[in-house]
C-alpha cells in the first residue's frame, strides 16, 4: 500500500525525459543549481571534498531536529544515508560529526532559506590569510572554524541552491518518513570526483609525464589565477623613473575577489564588496573633478589596483610587488616604478559596519612617523565629523599591503577598515557574506557610512598626493551609485549600472554575481565590469557611435590609452549611439609568481593554490529496494539456479529411462 | 604433435629448449615446460625413461618458483609502498589514477 503512494508520488519526478534513464533517475547536471564543495591544493595539503571514483550514494534523510542526529548515527535497515540540512544545523560540529559517523554517505545543505538571527559562521581560519613571513598570533577571526581547511576525501558536500531541486529533496524525504520497514527507499547518488591529490608539487609534476599535446585534457590541477586591474587618474608620464617618495605614486587598493566554502556563493558583501564599492565611489569624483578642471595633474600620481585572487594568499598583490621588484610593472616603455617609489599605499578592507562612524587606520612604522599623512586623515576625519584611529599593526594585518611590505619594509602605507582587533563581520568567508547580512535592507545607516567614509578618504587622498583643490568644492561621493554597486553585485546582476559601462554584447547575467577567482583565462564578469566602471569615472567620454571609438589625443601618450565603447546611460539599439571611453586603466594577469619560478613546494613564499579537474559533478535521485529484497532476490535466483542444476543433471543421468 | 608419442630422447631436448627460452626473461615458457613434462616425466612409466628429461623439468620448476615470488613480492611492495616511494614511486607509475596519490 505504501509501495504504492510512493510510486504515485514520484511519477511526476521521475518521467523527466524519453529515454529509460529518465524513468530511473532524476538528474540534476548543473552546477550553478546545486555547487558542490571542490579540492584545492597548495604546497602542503588538498583540502575541500571529492567522492573519489566512485559515487556515493544513500537513503535521503532531512535533518530537522536535533534528535535526528542521533537517528543517522545509529544503523539500520536503510543505512547510509544521505543527509540534507538546513542552515540552523550548518556547523561544524554538526558537519564533522555526520563525516565521521560510516552511515553517513554525503552532506546537501540547503543555502536558500536564511533565517533570521543565525550564529556566526566562518569557514577561515582565526587568523586568516596570513603569509608565511608574517606573525601568526592574532585572533582577527574569533569565528573562524577552519572549515574551508579539511580534507573531506570521499566524502561529498554539495549546497542546494534552487528551490524546485530543494522541492524534489524534500518530496523524496518525507516520502521515507516511516523509515523503517519500508520497501522501497527514495535515494540520493551524489557524484563528484576531484583529480588532484596531496598538494601541487605532486599534481603540476604529473603534467611532465604527459604529452604536451595531451596536458590541456589530462591535467589534475590548475594553479589559480585571475584578472586584477589597476588604472591611474592622470596617465603616468612618459621618460620618469618613479623611485622616490618625491615623484612617487600614491597606490590605493581594494580586494577584488572573495571565497565560500562553495565556490560558486562568493558574494563577499562586507569582504571586500564595502572596499571596492567605495574605490570606485574615490574614483568617480576625482574623474568628476577632473573633467570639470577643478584639479590637475601636479601633484603625485594616484593609481587605483583592484586585486584578484586575494583569498588565495594574495595572489594579485604578490604578482604586482613581485613584477615592481623585478621592474616587469608597469610595462609601458620608458617609465620605471620601484617599491620605493610608491610614496603611500592605503588598502581598504572590509569597512561597511563601523560603530559609530568610527574607522581604524592600520598603519606601518614609516606612517605613523609621517605627519603629513597622518594630518591628512585627521582634517578630513574632523571636516566630516567622524573618527580615524591610527593603530600601529599594518604590517602584521594580512591585507593586499603584505607582499609590498615584504619587498620594503619601510613602506609608508596603511590599511583602513571598520574593526580594531576582531572583524566585526560574523560571516568572514562564507556565502552567508551576503546581501542580508550585510544589512541592504535592515541598515539604514549602511549607505550613509560609506559615503562619509568615501568622502573622507577622497579628501584624505587629495592632500596626500599633494593635489591642490578649491575647499569649496563638493567632494561628496555619489550615494545612488554606492548603493547601485552593491545592489548589483548582491541581489541582481541584470542593472542598469552593468549595462551602462558595458558594450551592447555583453552577455546577459542574473542574481548576485559570485567573485571566486578560479582559474580565469578569460575575464570575469567581477574583472570585467570592475574595469568598466573604473574606466567610465575615471577615463574621458564620448558619445559617439561603435565604429568611430577610437582613441584621438595626442600621439605620444597613445600607447597609454585604452579604448573601449560603452551602451551609456541612453543606449537605443536603433541609433547605436553609446560611449567612447577613452582610459588609462589596465588590465593585470594575477597568477602567483610560484608559476613563474615553478616552484610549488613549502619553501616557497608565494601562494601555491592550485584548484583541482573534476568530473561533472551531479545529483541523481531514485527509488531503491531495500536491502531485504536485493538478498531475497539474490537467494531466489540462487535456489532456482541450484534447482534446476539439480533436475537438469537427473535428467541427464536418468535420460535413457525418461525418454524411452 | 603429441608429445607422448615422441622419444624421451626428444622429450628431454624439447625440455631443454623450454628451459632455456625461459631464461630470456619469459618465466611463462617455464609454466609450460613445467606443465607439458609433468606427465611424461613424473607419471607415465616409461620402458626407457631419459635422466635428462626429470632433470630439465625440475630446472623449470625451480625458475617458475624463483620469479612467481619476485613477482609477487614486487607486486605486493610496489603497491602497498608505493605512495611513500615519493618522486620515485611517481616515476614508476604508467598510469597516474586521479584523486590519489
Amino acid at each position: 500500500m505504501h509501495t504504492v503512494f510512493l510510486i504515485l508520488t514520484f511519477t511526476h519526478l521521475i518521467f523527466s525525459s524519453t529515454v529509460l534513464d529518465g524513468y530511473i533517475y532524476y538528474k540534476y547536471d548543473n552546477d550553478l543549481l546545486a555547487p558542490p564543495c571542490t579540492r584545492l591544493v597548495n604546497a602542503t595539503h588538498q583540502i575541500g571534498c571529492s567522492t573519489g571514483a566512485y559515487p556515493k550514494s544513500g537513503t535521503l534523510f532531512e535533518l530537522n531536529t536535533d534528535s535526528d542526529f542521533d537517528f543517522v548515527m545509529k544503523p539500520g535497515p536503510h543505512s547510509p544515508y544521505i543527509v540534507l540540512i538546513h542552515l540552523p544545523h550548518y556547523a561544524k560540529d554538526n558537519i564533522l560529526k555526520l563525516e565521521a559517523s560510516p552511515y553517513v554517505a554525503g552532506i546537501l545543505v540547503d543555502v536558500i532559506n536564511q533565517p533570521d538571527g543565525l550564529d556566526s559562521f566562518s569557514p577561515q581560519t582565526e587568523c586568516p590569510n596570513m603569509a608565511g613571513f608574517q606573525k601568526n598570533d592574532c585572533h582577527l577571526n574569533p569565528d573562524g572554524n577552519s572549515l574551508d581547511f579539511y580534507d573531506f576525501n570521499e566524502f561529498p558536500i554539495f549546497s542546494i541552491n534552487d528551490q524546485t531541486i530543494l522541492s524534489n529533496l524534500q518530496d523524496c524525504a518525507k516520502s521515507n518518513q516511516y523509515i523503517s520497514g519500508l520497501s522501497y527507499v527514495c535515494s540520493v547518488q551524489l557524484t563528484s570526483r576531484m583529480y588532484a591529490s596531496v598538494n601541487t608539487e605532486v599534481c603540476t609534476r604529473r603534467l611532465d609525464y604527459v604529452l604536451p599535446q595531451f596536458t590541456s585534457s589530462t591535467s589534475y590541477c590548475s594553479p589559480l589565477q585571475g584578472w586584477s586591474l589597476w588604472g591611474t587618474l592622470f596617465p603616468l608620464k612618459e621618460n620618469t623613473n618613479y623611485n622616490n617618495t618625491e615623484n612617487g605614486i600614491i597606490l590605493i587598493a581594494a580586494q577584488l575577489d572573495a571565497s565560500a566554502f562553495f565556490h560558486d556563493l562568493s558574494y563577499g558583501a562586507e569582504h571586500d564588496l564595502s572596499a571596492i564599492a567605495v574605490l570606485l565611489g574615490i574614483a568617480e569624483v576625482l574623474g568628476k573633478l577632473k573633467r570639470n578642471n577643478s584639479i590637475n595633474d601636479t601633484g603625485n600620481p594616484i593609481v587605483f589596483a583592484f586585486f584578484d585572487g586575494e583569498e588565495w594568499q594574495h595572489i594579485g598583490s604578490s604578482k604586482m610587488a613581485y613584477d615592481i621588484s623585478k621592474g616587469k610593472f608597469p610595462l609601458f616603455p620608458d617609465i620605471e616604478l620601484s617599491h620605493q617609489g610608491i610614496k603611500h599605499f592605503i588598502g581598504m578592507d572590509q569597512v561597511a559596519l563601523p560603530s559609530n562612524q568610527s574607522w581604524y587606520v592600520h598603519s606601518t612604522p614609516s606612517a605613523q612617523n609621517d605627519s603629513e599623512f597622518i594630518s591628512a586623515f585627521q582634517s578630513s576625519s574632523q571636516l566630516n565629523n567622524i573618527s580615524f584611529t591610527f593603530l600601529d599593526d599594518g604590517l602584521n594585518l594580512p591585507s593586499t599591503m603584505t607582499y609590498f611590505s615584504h619587498f620594503n619594509a619601510n613602506i609608508s602605507g596603511a590599511i583602513i577598515t571598520d574593526f580594531n582587533d576582531t572583524f566585526n563581520n560574523r560571516f568572514h568567508g562564507s556565502f552567508l557574506d551576503n546581501a542580508k547580512n550585510l544589512g541592504i535592507n535592515t541598515n539604514p545607516n549602511l549607505i550613509t557610512d560609506l559615503q562619509i567614509l568615501c568622502k573622507s578618504l577622497t579628501e584624505s587622498i587629495l592632500s596626500i598626493s599633494n593635489i591642490k583643490v578649491d575647499e569649496a568644492i563638493d567632494k561628496s561621493c555619489n550615494e545612488s551609485l554606492l548603493t547601485q554597486i552593491l545592489d548589483c553585485f548582491l541581489v541582481n546582476s541584470s542593472c542598469p549600472l552593468f549595462s551602462k559601462v558595458s558594450p551592447p554584447d555583453l552577455p546577459a547575467s542574473s542574481g548576485p554575481v559570485s567573485r571566486y577567482v578560479s582559474i580565469q583565462t578569460t575575464t570575469s564578469l567581477t574583472s570585467l565590469i570592475t574595469h568598466n566602471l573604473l574606466a567610465y569615472f575615471i577615463g574621458d567620454r564620448e558619445i559617439t557611435v561603435s565604429k568611430n571609438c577610437s582613441v584621438n589625443i595626442s600621439p605620444t601618450s597613445k600607447s597609454l590609452y585604452r579604448t573601449y565603447f560603452s551602451q551609456g546611460p541612453n543606449y537605443n539599439s536603433s541609433t547605436m549611439l553609446g560611449v567612447c571611453v577613452n582610459s588609462t586603466v589596465y588590465f593585470y594577469k594575477a597568477i602567483s609568481p610560484s608559476v613563474e619560478l615553478n616552484s610549488f613546494g613549502s619553501n616557497s613564499i608565494y601562494s601555491t593554490w592550485a584548484e583541482s579537474t573534476w568530473e561533472e559533478p551531479s545529483i541523481w535521485i531514485y527509488l531503491a529496494a531495500n536491502n531485504y529484497i536485493y538478498y531475497g532476490e539474490f537467494m531466489l535466483g540462487f535456489a532456482m539456479t541450484l534447482v534446476t542444476l539439480i533436475v537438469s543433471i537427473i535428467f541427464t543421468v536418468k535420460a535413457s529411462m525418461i525418454f524411452k | 604433435m603429441d608429445l607422448s608419442k615422441a622419444q624421451p630422447k626428444e622429450q628431454a631436448k624439447i625440455a631443454k629448449k623450454y628451459f632455456i627460452a625461459g631464461c630470456f626473461c619469459m618465466p611463462l615458457m617455464w609454466l609450460v615446460g613445467v606443465l607439458w613434462f609433468i606427465k611424461p616425466a613424473l607419471i607415465t612409466k616409461d620402458p626407457s625413461p631419459d635422466p635428462m628429461l626429470k632433470r630439465w623439468l625440475f630446472a623449470c620448476g625451480i625458475g617458475l618458483v624463483a620469479s612467481s615470488i619476485v613477482f609477487v613480492c614486487w607486486n605486493i611492495i610496489f603497491q602497498s609502498l608505493r605512495e611513500s616511494f615519493g618522486v620515485t614511486g611517481e616515476s614508476l607509475t604508467a598510469v597516474f589514477p586521479r584523486g590519489r596519490f
